[in-house]
């Protein structure tokens, strides 16, 4: 009676090993397939072009305050006064005719 | 005997925990181990496509707003060299006519033509100006040949062509049989001269603007 206890009890212990490796393998099949879901190409892809849109924003901003910039310089270049102008179309005049 | 049986029972419950514990620990260390590696490999397929996709995209906008904005500052400069341009042209015009008593512009043909002459180096020349200036060598042929003469210490003969190119002022000057020619016409001398006030103006002038 005695041993048919133990045997019963070393029986339901590799039972419940059993049982754990089945749901360790689970576990790890689970794993496998979170890992295939992470690494799915149209997954990235999806957040590459999420992302790229936000940093296409930012550089649509720094895009816009480089042509300003530019727009600063031109506007500069328009307000040189006419008597600076007129200075060097003198002085052009001269070396034409030979009087500089 | 029931006792001994008794804690037989307890540590195979022992061991059976300890050992089903260590699956299930194992299992979900090698699960994490999995998924860290997935997350690291998405992790660089994201970075490298999402670089490559930035890097273009930069190249493609910051260029062309570079662009756009260096072709703004161009159109400005042109416009300001169209105005000295047309500034200049006014001027010239002013003397030509003799209507600005400050040059006289008959001088500044003789010289013009001083130098035709003495650049082709020959004392027979063919001269070809507007109908204006031709009027005026005509009429003064004699003392501006003997003036020439002098000068260049040459005899200079001058033959006015018959050709009245539409020039503002000076002269083309052409050897006697043609072989040799200078231009020294208002025009070919503006134009040299914006060439080189172009330069000298984006290296001067707009850079002093451009810093203020």
């Amino acid at each position: 009676m005695s041993i048919s206890v133990l045997i019963e009890a070393e029986l339901e212990a590799m039972k419940r090993i059993e049982e754990a490796k089945k749901r360790a393998e689970k576990i790890i099949e689970e794993a496998k397939k979170e890992a295939e879901r992470i690494k799915d190409i149209n997954v990235i892809l999806g957040r590459v072009s999420k992302y790229v849109e936000e940093e296409e924003k930012k550089i649509k901003e720094e895009a816009k305050k480089l042509y300003n910039e530019y727009l600063k310089k031109t506007e500069k270049i328009k307000a040189i006064p006419l008597s600076k102008l007129e200075e060097i179309a003198n002085k052009i005049v001269m070396e034409v005719l030979g009087l500089e | 005997m029931s006792e001994d049986i008794n804690a037989f029972i307890k540590e195979i419950n022992k061991r059976t925990e300890e050992e089903i514990r260590n699956i299930i620990e194992n299992a979900e260390n090698e699960a994490r181990e999995i998924i860290h590696k997935a997350e690291e490999e998405a992790k660089k397929i994201f970075q490298h496509e999402a670089l490559s996709r930035i890097i273009l995209l930069k190249r493609k906008i910051l260029g062309k707003a570079e662009m756009d904005g260096r072709h703004e500052i161009i159109r400005a400069k042109e416009e300001v060299m169209k105005k000295i341009l047309r500034l200049t042209r006014e001027k010239l015009e002013l003397i030509v006519s003799g209507k600005d008593p400050s040059i006289n512009y008959h001088e500044v043909l003789y010289n013009l033509l001083e130098e035709a002459i003495e650049n082709i180096g020959e004392q027979e020349v063919i001269v070809e100006a507007n109908e204006r200036d031709k009027e005026y060598l005509s009429a003064n042929l004699r003392r501006i040949e003997e003036k020439l003469s002098r000068s260049l210490g040459i005899p200079v003969k001058i033959t006015l062509s018959e050709e009245s190119p539409n020039i503002l002022g000076g002269v083309i000057v052409y050897s006697k049989d043609k072989s040799k020619i200078y231009y020294n016409t208002l025009e070919g001398r503006l134009n040299e001269t914006i060439k080189k006030y172009r330069t000298i103006l984006g290296r001067i002038l707009f850079a002093e603007f451009l810093e203020k």
